[in-house]
């Protein structure tokens, strides 16, 4: 599979590749939870040499997730230093957005211009996380037209994308509004590992043999995504 | 890639070259408000309008055209607005129980050619209830055939149609056949005037009714292949209850009922 150059290392264990252009998401309860998804994610995606990019917010802020990195062994004041690495917290990062309804352009333009510096930068891709947990409820719906935008977006860019959204087991019409605004899902059924659920649902395995081209074979997706 | 909807307003302004939208109403304020919006939205860009009305019914969809500042009869004038009365174009194509689709397709591409005026508008956007009517009589397998025959028309003519269908989204008898049909004629579908409303009654029927979504029913949720057609999450959320949980889905959906009337009842009390 390295072969295709359209693919990277997803990081998380079970998931064997991605490809660019991804935008996947997550759902998480507790703090713990989010460092298990993000740092070897980020890991992965240094080691792959992209700029990686997380966006921060509660459980997990900033300067728990710096130390979340440093405890897996990252000097995470060099990365910065370099540009490889960039951590910000939401408010800080969206702070020229002061109201999510009718932003969803100028939110997308924030993270196109940051992947064409990524690039002429020498990276290979843009590598990003949000935590949604600052998303107001009553900005639901907008957020969720943002993520649908992101989605197609994204498709065609060398982004890949993870998004963090705390799990509400008493909201699954909102389960379902994320799953289905987004790529697949990473599912973390226990600790043996990540497995890939829902890809097929909009056609990601068409998507990827647009980008991979013949050497891409839709019964191959499912072991691409997961080795579990 | 499909999109889900977070709207109806924005889809009923923009339903796309060939989208087939329904909406499921009850009560007249919904079911005027909506019509009239996918009208006045369609007359300010520049599109041709055909309603399909009984005259009771446009009685409602006028009044809130002009209470949006149109003038119904120079849109009369202009070509830009035709109305048909339904009760009496239904009779023209019906075989029996079932409408004659060899009568039915001539007749709305004439409609529409009309509609057109030569060109001087290039859109047109289609409202009717003849569907309904057929639906409303007990007549199932004549409403399906002709909503069938409307969506091959959509198609051929590229326009984009929207009905309205009394039919009520908590009885669990709708969903033995008549909501699959709709699912299947249909691109998208309203369920509810208000979304998120929607949202937070499904959200707490369910999680009253079944308890809290986690482990294998997480991960069934999230595999779940959606609905046959494109509507809120919080609709498709009970298919998918109706899938994998059926012994809970009457119940969920008695509960979802309760909890609606109840804001209902305190702004009455």
């Amino acid at each position: 599979m390295s072969a295709l150059p359209h693919l990277t290392d997803c990081g998380l264990q079970g998931v064997k590749a991605v490809p660019y252009g991804i935008h996947m998401c997550h759902f998480y309860e507790q703090r713990e939870d989010l460092a298990a998804a993000l740092v070897p994610y980020f890991v992965a995606g240094l080691r792959n040499e992209e700029r990686c990019v997380w966006i921060t917010a509660e459980p997990l802020d900033a300067r728990a997730a710096k130390a979340e990195l440093a405890r897996a062994g990252l000097n995470v004041e060099a990365l910065e230093r370099k540009g490889s690495l960039i951590i910000r917290d939401a408010s800080d990062w969206f702070a020229a957005i002061d109201r999510l309804d009718g932003a969803k352009a100028r939110i997308m333009d924030l993270w196109l211009d940051e992947e064409r510096r990524a690039l002429d930068a020498g990276y290979n891709g843009l590598r990003v996380t949000g935590n949604t947990a600052f998303v107001n409820p009553a900005d639901w719906a907008a957020f969720m037209e943002y993520e649908e935008y992101a989605e197609e977006a994204f498709a065609s860019q060398r982004i890949i994308a993870l998004c963090s959204y705390l799990l509400d087991r008493r909201a699954g019409a909102d389960v379902l509004d994320v799953v289905r605004r987004h790529s697949c899902t990473l599912d973390r059924p226990d600790a043996d590992g990540w497995q890939v659920l829902g890809y097929d649902r909009y056609g990601l395995s068409h998507r990827l043999a647009a980008v991979v081209g013949q050497a891409f074979r839709h019964s191959d997706l499912p072991t691409l995504l997961s080795s579990r | 890639m499909q999109k889900p909807t977070t709207s109806w307003r924005k889809l009923l302004s923009e339903p796309g070259e060939n989208g087939h939208i329904v909406q499921l109403y009850q009560d007249d304020d919904f079911y005027g408000e909506a019509i009239s919006h996918f009208a006045a939205e369609g007359l300010a860009r520049g599109e041709s309008i055909i309603l399909v009305a009984t005259l009771p019914h446009w009685e409602n969809i006028s009044g809130r055209l002009r209470g949006k500042g149109l003038d119904t009869e120079q849109l009369f004038r202009d070509g830009q607005l035709t109305l048909l009365d339904a009760d009496e174009t239904l009779p023209k194509f019906m075989a029996g129980n079932l409408p004659d689709g060899r009568i039915f397709k001539p007749l709305a591409k004439q409609t529409i050619a009309k509609a057109r005026a030569n060109g001087k508008f290039r859109r047109v956007r289609w409202w009717g209830e003849m569907v309904n009517c057929l639906y409303v009589e007990g007549n199932a397998a004549g409403s399906n055939r002709l909503e069938q025959f409307f969506d091959e028309v959509a198609h051929e003519e590229n326009i984009a149609i929207f009905c309205s269908f009394l039919m009520d989204k908590y009885d669990p008898k709708i969903y033995d056949e008549a909501f699959g049909n709709v699912c299947s004629t249909h691109s998208h579908v309203i369920p509810a005037d208000d979304y998120a409303q929607h949202r937070m009654t499904v959200n707490r029927a369910v999680a009253e009714v079944v308890g809290e979504i986690k482990g294998p029913l997480l991960q069934s949720l999230i595999s779940w292949k959606d609905a046959p057609s494109l509507m809120p999450s919080s609709q498709a959320l009970l298919l998918w209850v109706r899938a994998h949980l059926p012994n809970y889905f009457e119940p969920v959906l008695a509960r979802a009922r309760e909890l609606e009337r109840e804001p209902a009842r305190r702004k009455a009390s």
